[in-house]
């Protein structure tokens, strides 16, 4: 059977396809996988004086704040893709930069007083990640996730098919891209509102909405990946290689690319 | 005056007399919590409030989680995964054995196990703080807190009004007379959800009618105990009706239910708790005569009558629209916020609310400081809603007896 479950958070709506025997396995393991995207939304909403990031914005400039193991794996990729993007993703880019990840003592600080942290780019990644590990834990091997049908990851394939065909519709067109065990997420300059006169991805290096190169998709091997990736690469198409070489694939959705199945 | 001088005028005084609530302890609800000497605790039970209070632990200095505890593998574990350096145990008893030197236990189990643990942490010498409900019986709260007194140890029940700095704001509002008498008291806890864990029976403990105090006890006591501060009375009869109305999956422990407690001085609380629905989530109301408190854990507001007095702050306050009413935020750190104008920047408690229970348990065990919720608090509040549930189960009046608080 396929059971839906759906849950606000991230200011928009996460969606969790499950297949299985057992209903009411199904949905307390989906609630607990979904707890997780509201668990993760309280700690890094900057929205929220109790969370986790206003905790680091208040403190982490006086002092070094060590991190247990998950969130610091969170803020150890945010490192990874913000150097190999060349600065084109950066947490911290509201302050023009500013957040120290210490991979030896597993801490993070804030270079100076008034520094702002934005996961905006990377956190639906991140809790959707978590959500499957949980799903994973309990043996689940079949489901897909999306949250606000930007960023999905399916895991398995439904019965007798190869991957979960996520369809995405972009200039005009669709096209269908496969996954299995991994993870989609698209993104573009204008996000859904094509007629806004200024986009809402800002280029933290030049500090003004980045250069418009339409639609793009990325596919990569974790959700938190695809989610950072897919506003890097947005921002700064030029981290292409950067991007390729840490196992991500881009997809350019106005170029015309074929889809990888027909729908 | 101009409006510029008014408003420095407002802000100035904040700090005046009329403005006594806003500047209160709330100032330092921001601030980050270090214990004076170095102090070591040990968490029982890595559920979800356990681990979220691994959260807030890792965030105050001079505190080290040295262990952590629980007789399920998978739980075990994933506390683990949350606190650096910390070893794990399967049982209390390994954990008292292997952990000497542990100054405090947290005691997060299943609500029918908290007696065993708190027993144990407590006769071992080590201070106690135990998540509410105290327990799911009369007997066993009243063993914990002949325990807790034996033991001359800090023991602190995990009932978070108490707290929480925006209900103590809330609460001097209220002792100062703010809303004058209260008429009406009504509050609830809706939050759609099947509460089931997994496929392990020992983690569905609340679906297991010989020892779950179902939504009353699980979700309500913590709820009841901020009307049993706030009016310095337990309730003294109950009636209720509980039912399965969506979750129909063979349990019998009920998912909705309401129930009217009845208070000498001829005051009402309506109370409902559902996890069929979602709508407006938990909140408790006190309705008075010249205003009515909206508290709802990390928020608050004030809603005043027509009729009553403005004070001077109240114009420089921050508001929020509910449909045909308005509220004023009850803010914590307003005279610090009001001081740089950035007073909208102050909605919400800074911490979660489980943050300032352990706070206020740590400086219980390092400073001396006065414990901010007993054992007795918490035997009481389990008492009312363990009668409260018998209420609901039967479709009876019961009378809540004062002999059940007492040891």
């Amino acid at each position: 059977m396929i059971l839906t479950l759906a849950r606000a958070a991230m200011a928009t709506r996460f969606e969790l396809v499950l297949d299985g025997d057992d209903e009411r396995f199904l949905r307390a393991v989906g609630e607990a996988a979904l707890d997780e995207v509201t668990l993760w939304e309280g700690r890094l909403t900057r929205y929220r004086r109790d969370s986790l990031v206003a905790h680091l914005e208040r403190h982490g400039h006086a002092r070094a704040i060590e991190l247990d193991d998950e969130t610091f794996e969170l803020f150890d990729v945010c490192d990874d893709v913000r150097i190999a993007s060349g600065g084109a993703f950066d947490v911290a880019h509201r302050s023009g930069g500013g957040l120290s990840v210490d991979r030896a003592e597993r801490s993070v600080r804030l270079e100076r007083p008034g520094v702002e942290l934005d996961l905006g780019a990377i956190g639906k990644g991140f809790a959707i990640d978590r959500a499957i590990a949980v799903l994973r834990e309990e043996g689940i091997e079949r489901a897909l996730l999306h949250g606000g049908t930007s960023t999905v990851l399916a895991l398995g394939s439904p019965p007798g098919e190869e991957g979960w065909g996520v369809r995405v519709l972009a200039g005009g067109g669709a096209r269908t891209i496969r996954l299995d065990g991994r993870a989609l997420s698209v993104s573009a300059q204008h996000g859904r509102r094509a007629d806004a006169a200024e986009g809402h991805l800002r280029d933290p290096r030049r500090g003004r909405p980045a250069a418009d190169l339409g639609p793009i998709a990325v596919r990569a091997p974790n959700a938190t990946a695809a989610d950072a990736w897919s506003t890097a690469l947005v921002v700064d198409p030029g981290a292409e290689q950067a991007a390729r070489s840490m196992g991500i694939e881009l997809f350019a959705l106005d170029r015309g690319e074929p889809s990888e199945s027909a729908t | 005056m101009t409006p510029t001088d008014r408003r420095s005028f407002l802000r100035t005084s904040l700090g005046g007399a009329t403005a006594l609530a806003l500047a209160s302890e709330l100032d330092l609800a921001a601030a980050l919590f270090r214990a004076n000497a170095p102090v070591s605790v040990a968490l029982v039970g890595c559920g979800r409030q356990g681990r979220e209070m691994l959260a807030e632990l890792a965030k105050m200095e001079n505190v080290t989680v040295v262990a952590v505890c629980d007789t399920v593998e998978s739980r075990l574990s994933s506390g683990q995964r949350r606190v650096r350096d910390a070893k794990g145990y399967a049982t209390v008893k390994e954990l008292l054995a292997g952990e000497p030197g542990v100054d405090a236990i947290l005691v997060a189990t299943p609500t029918h196990t908290h007696r065993e643990v708190a027993e144990a942490a407590l006769a071992a010498g080590k201070h106690v703080y135990c998540e509410s409900p105290l327990a799911s019986t009369i007997d066993d709260a009243k063993a914990i807190v002949r325990a807790a007194r034996a033991s001359g140890k800090v023991f602190q029940t995990g009932m978070l009004g108490r707290v929480n700095p925006i209900y103590k704001l809330a609460h001097k509002f209220w002792k100062t007379g703010s809303i004058r008498n209260a008429v009406a008291l009504r509050a609830q806890s809706h939050d759609k959800t099947s509460w089931r864990v997994g496929s392990d029976p020992a983690l569905n403990w609340r679906l297991d009618p010989s020892v779950s105090l179902g939504l009353i006890g699980e979700l309500g006591t913590q709820q009841l105990d901020v009307y049993h501060w706030f009016l310095e009375a337990y309730p003294t009869s109950v009636s209720g009706r509980g039912a399965i109305m969506l979750h129909d999956d063979g349990r019998e422990v009920h998912d909705t239910v309401a129930a009217t407690f009845g208070f000498e001085s001829g005051l009402t609380l309506q109370y409902s708790a559902s996890i069929a629905n979602s709508f407006e989530s938990t909140y408790e109301l006190i309705e008075g005569s010249m205003g009515t408190m909206k508290l709802a854990w990390s928020w608050g507001w004030l809603f005043k009558e027509a009729d009553a007095a403005t004070q001077g702050w109240e114009v420089y306050a921050n508001r929020q629209q509910f449909h045909n009413d308005e509220g004023i935020t009850l803010i914590a750190d307003a005279t610090k916020l009001a001081a740089q104008d950035k007073l909208k920047d102050g909605v919400g408690l800074p911490y979660p609310p489980i943050y300032y229970g352990l706070e206020s348990f740590l400086k219980s065990v390092t400073e001396g400081a006065e414990v901010q919720c007993s054992a007795e608090e918490g035997l009481r509040a389990a008492a009312v809603a363990i009668v409260a549930k018998r209420a609901i189960d039967s479709g009876d009046q019961l009378t809540i007896e004062p002999g059940l608080f007492e040891v």
